[in-house]
């Protein structure tokens, strides 16, 4: 039961061995993306929007063989908007993560290669705000019906404030840099 | 006793409609303990001893309710069809042979007349279920005339076989000459289990409850009924209950005698096959609308046959 | 008849919990299917990223009330791998003993449901029946029915002393006589099983390319159980066998799921015979990372996946919960193509729903103004509308 004490974080990772027969196969076989091993059995792979499908096809079908999505993840790390694809096999999990523009969100669909993630990229859309192209129905999953348009919760500068007791104030606050919205109730 | 007397006893304390009413409060009492208990579970407790007045309080509950009708439905219609249906049930608990007036009850063909009318409150949940506009009511009315279709031949056949063996038609007769030689019980086995679940089938209950299917379709032809109407429609289930058990008690079981004998016979009896169905409802899960059409057209109708040929056998031969 | 449109939810007597089916019928077959989820979110995921660990804490537990643990466990093991610290064994030992507890009350709820389902109540009333005792060695244990709160950082907050550890033994060895009973009604009850046999049939390819897991994709012949494919809490050390089904239908779900009860037994009477002396936490700082962690658990239902962004503050900067459920959807509207409607609700239940898990995610704001109300705001607001209507 020590498999968690062996954890690095990322900052640190001259100390993590990077010699490691699968992350060696992974970087012939991804020449162009960067892949690094964040402790046993738990991969990191970065791309660009347009290596996207090839990386993930190369993961499934190759023998490295994660072909399975667990989940795809969107995020706003300040700066820029972006999705993680978590990939796993029976104890091992590759996370490829790509970052988009802020202005020009849209990334191809993943699911031709993997039909399971019809809904992650669907709740991505709904709560981010990346668009993905080829995707058959990037309706509303998660919100509700008469949720306005263009307002993406999980992005940084969507908050809501709290009075002393901790209970939501009325009214929300929307500040989005990029279309100027506002909207104070 | 003075003859307008005997008649409106009749017509309103028993058979009528008092006594009819609180023997299917009492019916839905014994069911509702019994699946209880099998399930171990203890049932109704406390509306009185034993919670024998829970089902009365359940129709007050009901009669209390707010009374809506779907705005699209002709209004006529769905006010009218509860009542069509309870009318119908009750007028075949007048043809039971009890009571005290036989010679206005009891004529040759009575039997057709009594299954003609249990077999009307099946039509009306189809009605019920159309004029309801709503999806679960369509839907529950259609499977409930598919579900006719399947299990009404082999449980008419099933309960003509005794009336062949008398040779008649009064429902009288076969309960006398079932009560005169009981071991005739044994001649018509295959006849009494379809006729049980061909009542089980018409009572609509588990395993044969498909068109009230529950979690599919909610209530089936009767989802959009509440208050006063669906009190009815209640009592019309419950009554039914007592009169197909009756019909059965008095065909199969040998009837109930005359005078004051009827009551605890009448009470015994029909609480029997009441028992029995209750048993069946606690064992079996529901069935899909064509695994029943399959099982009754392959193993139904062809054991009712089975069963009518036997009877023709025996009086060829003079044994009966 | 045309095609017709049938809406099964939000509000329908086959689901527990809110979920939106829609389908597209010709009589009784469906020929297409659509899911809409949504209807019990909460704000989970933008409300873990304001409030710090120990808080996050709670609201993991409260994702769901039947896999609570399940959630609280792989929130934990995320953020202690973000903090660099590791449970003692009897820790371990102990977190282990609630989620294999709750996997057999979970199980259990989830029979009861299946058959009552089909209109076989006697089953539902045995099953509930059986998971009471369940329920009691919780209440024990923990001292709530759900929601057990046993899991911090670093460890679990209460011990099992020796007492308890006889009336558990006790107690599940009363329950595995009665689970065979579960099994039997599997393999030979007449009526039960026509109902489940070859309904919802899902071939071991469809399972694994639509993302299936747990039991749902265990029927389908599939061997994938977490417990025994990855290496966490203190599964490695204890002796089991994964129940697998081929025939991929609700009947082999509903028998995975069965046996699943009588493995829970035996992993618990290990556990509880193994369990070392010992320290039951270790500190934990309140800041952890930076570092990102990708946590998975088999719930009841299923891999429970946990992502952590962690940035070096106290709180979570990005936090993602992949329910099991949500994964098994697209495996659902698969299943229900040429399916009769009468199977509709063996085909939701068979996969086990548990929506509220599927739904968390962001914000509370209302609805058609897009202002948010108070709680107190909400509740005038409701009482001035039912006085108006009910003077109209």
């Amino acid at each position: 039961m020590t498999d968690i004490s062996s954890t690095t974080p990322a900052v640190q990772e001259a100390h993590v061995p990077q010699t490691d027969a699968l992350l060696e196969r992974m970087k012939t076989l991804l020449p162009g993306a960067t892949a690094v091993k964040r402790r046993d059995r738990r991969y990191e792979v970065d791309t660009t929007p347009e290596q996207l499908l090839t990386v993930l096809e190369t993961l499934k079908s190759s023998d490295l063989g994660f072909g399975f999505v667990c989940t795809i993840v969107g995020f706003d790390d300040g700066t820029q908007l972006g999705t993680k694809y978590i990939l796993g096999d029976k104890a091992l999990v590759c996370s490829v993560t790509v970052r988009v523009p802020n202005d020009n969100p849209v990334l191809p669909t993943s699911t031709g290669i993997f039909p399971a993630s019809v809904l992650y990229e669907r709740e991505v859309h709904d709560v981010v705000g990346i668009r993905f192209t080829g995707h058959p129905n990037l309706s509303r999953l998660i919100l509700a019906d008469d949720w306005p348009e263009a307002v993406y919760p999980l992005r940084k500068d969507y908050q809501f404030f709290k009075d002393e007791a901790g209970i939501p104030v009325k009214g929300c606050l929307l500040v989005d840099t990029a279309n100027k919205i506002q909207i104070k109730k | 006793m003075n003859e307008t007397l005997q008649v409106l006893f009749s017509l309103f304390i028993f058979p009528g409609l008092f006594g009819m009413v609180a023997l299917a409060l009492l019916a839905d009492w014994v069911d509702r303990k019994v699946y209880a208990r099998v399930q171990q579970r203890v049932g109704p407790m406390y509306t009185g001893k034993a919670g024998i007045l829970q089902p009365l309080a359940d129709v007050i509950k009901l009669l209390s309710k707010e009374d809506i009708t779907p705005g699209e439905s002709s209004k006529f219609m769905f006010n009218f069809l509860p009542l069509a249906a309870f009318a119908a049930v009750m007028s075949a608990a007048l043809l039971l042979p009890i009571g005290f007036l036989n010679a206005y009850n009891s004529f040759p063909g009575d039997l057709l007349i009594m299954l003609y009318l249990l077999g009307l409150p099946t039509i009306v949940y189809f009605l019920a279920g159309w004029h309801s506009h709503s999806y679960f009511g369509i839907f529950g009315g259609v499977r409930a005339v598919t579900q006719l279709f399947a299990y009404e031949v082999p449980f008419l056949l099933a309960v003509l076989t005794p009336a062949l063996l008398t040779g008649s038609w009064q429902l009288s007769e076969i309960s006398r000459l079932s009560a005169s030689h009981p071991l005739y019980l044994l001649a018509h086995l295959l006849a009494f289990t379809v006729a049980i679940l061909g009542l089980q089938a018409k009572l609509e209950r588990v395993p044969f409850d498909i068109p009230e299917a529950e979690t599919e379709i909610v209530g089936g032809p009767t989802t959009e009924y509440s208050g006063r109407k669906l009190a009815v429609l209640h009592l019309t289930h419950e009554l039914m209950f007592v009169v197909g058990s009756a019909t059965l008690a008095s065909i199969f079981l040998g009837g109930f005698g005359s005078g004051l004998w009827q009551f605890p016979l009448f009470l015994v009896k029909t609480f029997a096959i009441i028992f029995i169905l209750s048993l069946m409802r606690a064992a079996a899960a529901r069935m899909r609308i064509d695994q029943l059409i399959e099982f009754s057209w392959k193993y139904l109708a062809p054991m009712s046959c089975l069963q009518f040929l036997f009877i023709i056998v025996l009086k060829v031969l003079e044994i009966a | 008849m045309g095609l017709v449109n049938i809406a099964v939810g939000p509000q329908h007597p086959a689901l527990k919990e809110p979920i939106n089916f829609s389908f597209q019928t010709d009589g009784e077959r469906i020929v297409s299917a659509d899911a809409r989820i949504g209807y019990a979110h909460r704000g989970i995921e933008k409300g873990m990223e304001q409030n710090n660990y120990v808080q996050g804490l709670f609201l993991t537990e409260r994702i769901c009330g039947i896999c609570s643990h399940a959630h609280s466990m792989s929130y934990v093991m995320a953020v202690e791998e973000a903090m660099k610290i590791e449970p003692p064994k009897r820790a371990q030992y102990i977190r282990c003993i609630v989620g294999e507890l709750e996997r057999l009350h979970s199980h259990l709820l989830w029979i009861g449901v299946a058959a009552h389902e089909v209109g076989f109540d006697t089953v539902f009333m045995y099953s509930w029946k059986d998971r009471e005792v369940v329920m009691d060695i919780l209440e024990r244990l923990s001292g709530n029915r759900v929601n057990y709160a046993i899991n911090i950082f670093g460890g679990v907050k209460r011990d099992i002393d020796a007492e308890q550890a006889k009336d558990i033994l006790k107690k599940i060895e009363k329950l595995e006589k009665r689970l065979q009973y579960y099994i039997d009604i599997g393999e030979h009850e007449p009526s039960f099983v026509a109902r489940f046999k070859d309904v919802g049939v899902l071939t071991s390819e469809q399972a694994s390319s639509l993302g299936a897991v747990g039991p749902t994709a265990r029927g389908s012949g599939v061997t994938v159980d977490h417990r025994k494919d990855d290496i966490f809490a203190i599964y490695h050390e204890i002796d089991f066998t994964v129940c697998i089904e081929q025939a991929g239908d609700a009947l082999a779900r509903y028998i995975v799921r069965a046996r699943e009860l009588v493995e829970s037994c035996k992993i618990i009477r290990q556990l509880l015979e193994k369990m070392p002396e010992g320290e039951i936490k270790v500190k934990h700082p309140r800041k952890a990372g930076p570092a990102e962690v990708v946590a998975r658990y088999e719930a009841p239902r299923g891999e429970d996946v946990h992502y952590l962004w962690a940035d070096g503050s106290d709180k979570p900067f990005r936090y993602k919960v992949r329910a099991p459920t949500l994964a098994a959807i697209p495996a659902t509207l698969e299943m229900f193509k040429n399916a009769h409607v009468a199977d509709i609700p063996v085909i939701i239940a068979s996969i086990d729903p548990c929506i509220s898990c599927t739904d968390r995610a962001i914000a509370l704001t209302d609805s058609r103004t897009g202002s948010t109300m108070s709680w107190k705001e909400l509740r005038d607001f409701s009482n001035r509308w039912y006085a108006d209507r009910s003077r109209r």
